[in-house]
């Protein structure tokens, strides 16, 4: 019945797409949301990147694809129970299905809710501002719930009259909180966050190579600084001074357009008149720089590198500037549509390719003009969060264990989270410290018994499960794919060869050994 | 870019094979045999980090008689003339081993700029990641050692990861603190070093190189960076090798001389560190940004640095290790010579002082001067790549070679604007 309905909706898909796709490509902003779907960004995607959809070959298999995209919507491997159903599934449209099923589920809010959240709010990453993570986190997971438009949320944040935010209440405060509430300080995040440009450098100086002067920093700034009334108890545009300087600045836009100033001007609709900018420019910086970072989340590295220096002449031309134009233009006319977004990039062909793949065209310099071709997938690192989720998943216990003596107590997972930190998933580092702690670390030790392992507590209990079985069990809850041949005999040699040691002690040793290998700790 | 990329890897394999040659048969005498190799003795750096910015007015510079003096003393050192703090009496005995430039002038006032600027010696230049001066030193020497080449005790260090020199080059961070609170860190213990049991530890390395050699894993840049940071934990948790941060092995009169705190503590790690081989200690002090009460503040961090420092030197010295050994103390920037409404000093990069002692640096000199309020350079303004191309040169390295960067762009050793200081040499 299901698959029926998404075959089906495929199909109709079809008609409008190739009809969308060509007003894409013409003019982009005419095409209406209606007819936008998913399958006009897969499309749009594996035509820029011409992947040849008949050739099998270049695609992970079922196993390594339900890994990746679980890791990708929900921020964990796939339990035991989806990969059994995964691998058992011969059904044509069995990738759509599984794209569906975590697309509707809790935790994949909860993982682009940090996502978003790390893109807008980085500080919070930091020990300092560590405690506006939650209630941001909380804000945005109920936003998104409810499918709010992209565009939406931003103004959301920029417009929140943050000095009167009453206490508790589920608001983008931390957004002012991790950035001292001070002009500059939110410009630089603003802009960075919200357009993908870095006006930072040019707080203090005007600096050779930047598009943007110090003087548009500090007009930047005075967006978010409060109005002055003046002596008719009128409220005008506020000042703010450069520093070590006489220089007085009013607000005005980074494109010089002009301002109309509203009737009634308070620090709320000051910033409006920021973010109604934000939207109508033609540059679409707004719906760029969310594309170009959601394309980050899913193939590792973005579209444009760095992803907050999106104003560079460099990147206005060429196959990647075209295709982030097409993706945004298309982003913009489905309304801002985020499920639309991703369901659209990880149903597209060059989102299955494999990781192994041995073209050597994938290594060429990605600055190099010419086209831009994805041969192989990005072997990315886990995140703090994925590789905590990942380690319940495996051991089949829930992913949050929280300390009960309080609110200030750090979970166990934003602890661990913070210790695995990592600033990009394709340049992903792993330090001496945090090896010794997967390793020697009393955390991963206690998910190597039965105590404190329910997968391992439930196999040792399975009597209906030869050895065998149990090997190949422990290999899908912690690889989610089951043992090779040549594996599970080196596996079992290797526990013939310490005859004393208890079955219990070795399907944990093999635990240990899964849980500390590249495989794991890698999205491939 | 893809010649680095290919000798990376090479090397990456070596060492994984290695690896994987001790790790399947026994544990620890293999690794014994490893750490023997390093025989001869190279050069080292120590930084001694006084994080967030000291008032070197109130240390090497000070400026007594003036508005801005504060109420500390000047004391007479070994050296006629050379004049520091009174609360740097033991350092003062030793003042032939070490010079001060007074005439230090950098252009960054906000803490994590400063702190780039300062430990890589360049400004951020779009996608280029910079290393730290520790990761292109110990790039450079590149000692086979079990023990991290690149060590930072203490809090966090301003320039993680190893920048385009990869992570084989980053700072091993002891007694960190979690990044959200946690442990504290005047305990200077390398968390989770060693293995629950021995017996276990080889069942589990054995069926690890079994698996490992038969992954179809593809390499990959992340993947490179796993197995290195897998195989160098193994290697640090052979006991031998981790015997050098257990400070247990000291003598109680030497680790009293050092100071009983993490710093003093962390001086001592950083001599046995030296001593076996490692190329760059960095030892961090916090609390040097007095925004206000800074007289007390400051007279307190410097008995803890005075005592430790001072210990070091002589430490070193007696060991014969002093002449292999080049020792920086500075931090970010220095202090307004005006002092605020708190008592306090603000940031202030434009004139300020530090302090290089050891290998290649010739002692008991004063460098530059500022003016009598202390507020400018009255001679030989020196900048950051200055004083980086006197350390390179300090330990026997060209500051004009080149690293290939991440950009495929060739980056020196320091900015080719930087002269070295030759009166130090």
């Amino acid at each position: 019945m299901v698959h029926q309905n998404i075959q089906t909706r495929l199909k109709l898909r079809l008609l409008p797409v190739w009809l969308c796709l060509f007003i894409v490509a013409s003019a982009a902003n005419t095409c209406h949301a209606a007819d936008i779907s998913p399958l006009t960004i897969s499309r749009l995607i594996d035509q820029s990147l011409e992947i040849d959809a008949a050739d099998h070959s270049q695609f992970a298999s079922d196993a390594e694809f339900l890994r990746r995209v679980t890791l990708d919507l929900a921020g964990r491997i796939p339990t035991i129970v989806e990969v059994h159903d995964y691998l058992s599934n011969t059904s044509e449209s069995r990738r759509f299905e599984a794209i569906d099923r975590l697309m509707q589920s809790g935790v994949h809010y909860r993982n682009m809710a940090t996502f978003w959240r790390r893109a807008w709010v980085p500080q919070a990453d930091t020990p300092e501002f560590d405690s506006v993570t939650e209630d941001f986190e909380r804000w945005l997971v109920h936003r998104l719930q409810k499918g709010t438009r992209y565009d939406e949320l931003v103004v959301e944040i920029l417009t929140l009259d943050h000095a009167n935010n009453a206490p508790a209440s589920t608001t983008p405060i931390g957004f002012y909180n991790a950035n001292l509430s001070r002009p500059e300080n939110l410009a630089a995040s603003a802009t960075r966050a919200f357009l993908g440009i870095n006006l930072d450098c040019a707080q203090c100086h005007d600096h050779p190579f930047s598009r943007w002067t110090r003087e548009q920093f500090w007009q930047t700034a005075a967006f978010f600084a409060d109005p002055q009334t003046d002596e008719n108890s009128e409220s005008q545009p506020p000042k703010v001074r450069v520093p070590d300087t006489k220089m007085e600045l009013e607000p005005a836009l980074l494109t010089n357009a002009k301002i109309n100033w509203p009737q009634k001007l308070n620090s709320v609709s000051l910033r409006l008149i920021l973010v109604d900018w934000m939207k109508a420019n033609e540059e679409q910086l707004l719906a760029k720089n969310a594309v170009n970072r959601l394309w980050a989340h899913y193939f590792g590295e973005a579209i444009i590198e760095p992803v907050d220096d999106l104003s560079r002449d460099e990147v206005q031309t060429g196959a990647r500037a075209r295709l982030l134009n097409d993706l945004s233009a298309a982003f913009i006319a489905s309304g801002y549509d985020l499920n639309l977004m991703t369901e659209g990039i990880v149903s597209s062909n060059a989102y299955r390719l494999s990781s192994s793949n041995t073209d050597k065209s994938s290594e060429a310099d990605s600055d190099a003009p010419g086209p831009f071709r994805i041969t192989r997938a990005t072997v990315r690192g886990l995140a703090g969060e994925q590789l905590f989720d990942s380690l319940q998943t495996a051991a089949n216990l829930p992913s949050e264990r929280r300390d009960v003596e309080g609110r200030s107590d750090r979970s166990q997972r934003s602890e661990f989270a913070s210790r695995f930190y990592i600033e990009n998933s394709f340049s992903a580092e792993r330090s001496i410290s945090q090896s010794l702690t997967l390793m020697n670390g009393s955390f991963v030790n206690e998910l190597t018994t039965k105590q404190g392992n329910l997968m391992l507590a439930s196999i040792l209990s399975s009597p209906f499960m030869n050895f065998d079985e149990q090997i190949d069990t422990v290999f899908i809850a912690v690889l989610g794919r089951h043992a090779q041949k040549t594996e599970l005999k080196a596996v079992k040699h290797s526990f013939e060869s310490h005859a004393d040691t208890t079955r219990e002690s070795r399907l944990g040793n093999l635990f240990w050994v899964l849980v500390n290998s590249t495989e794991f700790n890698t999205n491939h | 870019m893809s010649n680095k990329q290919l000798t990376r890897r090479a090397a990456l394999q070596n060492m994984a094979l290695g690896v994987s040659a001790w790790s399947t048969s026994s544990w620890l005498p293999n690794l014994a045999k490893a750490a023997a190799k390093t025989g001869s003795k190279p050069k080292s750096v120590i930084l001694i980090w006084l994080n967030g910015g000291p008032a070197t007015i109130d240390l090497w510079d000070l400026k007594p008689g003036n508005n801005n003096g504060g109420p500390f003393q000047e004391i007479e050192t070994q050296v006629p003339g050379m004049k520091i703090s009174e609360h740097l009496p033991s350092l003062a005995k030793q003042a032939s081993d070490f010079s001060i430039i007074r005439s230090m002038s950098t252009r960054e006032g906000d803490h994590s700029r400063a702190r780039f600027v300062t430990m890589t010696g360049y400004t951020p230049q779009g996608a280029i990641k910079f290393p730290a001066l520790g990761s292109l030193v110990a790039n450079e020497f590149n000692i086979e050692n079990d023990i991290p080449s690149y060590v930072h005790i203490g809090g966090r260090p301003a320039v993680g990861g190893g920048g385009f020199l990869g992570p084989q080059f980053a700072p091993f961070v002891v007694g960190d603190r979690s990044r959200r609170g946690g442990a504290d860190s005047s305990d200077l213990k390398v968390a989770d070093l060693a293995p629950g049991s021995e017996e276990q530890q080889i069942e589990r390395l054995q069926l690890q190189a079994k698996l490992k050699s038969l992954s179809t894993m593809p390499a990959s840049l992340v993947t490179d960076t796993l197995d290195s940071s897998r195989d160098r934990a193994l290697r640090l948790m052979n006991p031998k090798a981790a015997s050098v941060f257990d400070l247990e092995q000291e003598e109680s009169a030497v680790r009293e001389a050092y100071g009983t705190g993490s710093f003093g503590q962390g001086c001592l790690m950083a001599r046995r560190l030296v001593e076996r081989g490692v190329s760059f200690v960095e030892v961090s002090l916090n609390g040097w940004d007095t925004h206000s009460d800074n007289f007390a503040r400051v007279k307190e961090l410097s008995q803890q640095l005075d005592r430790g420092c001072a210990s070091l030197l002589s430490d070193l010295r007696q060991r014969g290790l002093l002449k292999d050994t080049l020792i920086v103390c500075q931090g970010e920037f220095g202090r307004t010579p005006r002092i605020n409404g708190q008592s306090g000093r603000d940031h202030w990069p434009a004139s300020w002082a530090m302090m290089l002692a050891g290998a290649g640096i010739r002692g008991g000199q004063v460098i530059g001067r500022t003016s009598k309020d202390g507020t400018k350079i009255e001679s030989k303004p020196t900048r950051t790549a200055d004083l980086m191309a006197t350390v390179f040169r300090g330990v026997g390295l060209d500051p004009r070679k080149q690293n290939m960067s991440n950009v495929g762009r060739p980056i020196r050793l320091a900015d080719p604007d930087g002269n070295a200081i030759e009166e130090l040499l």
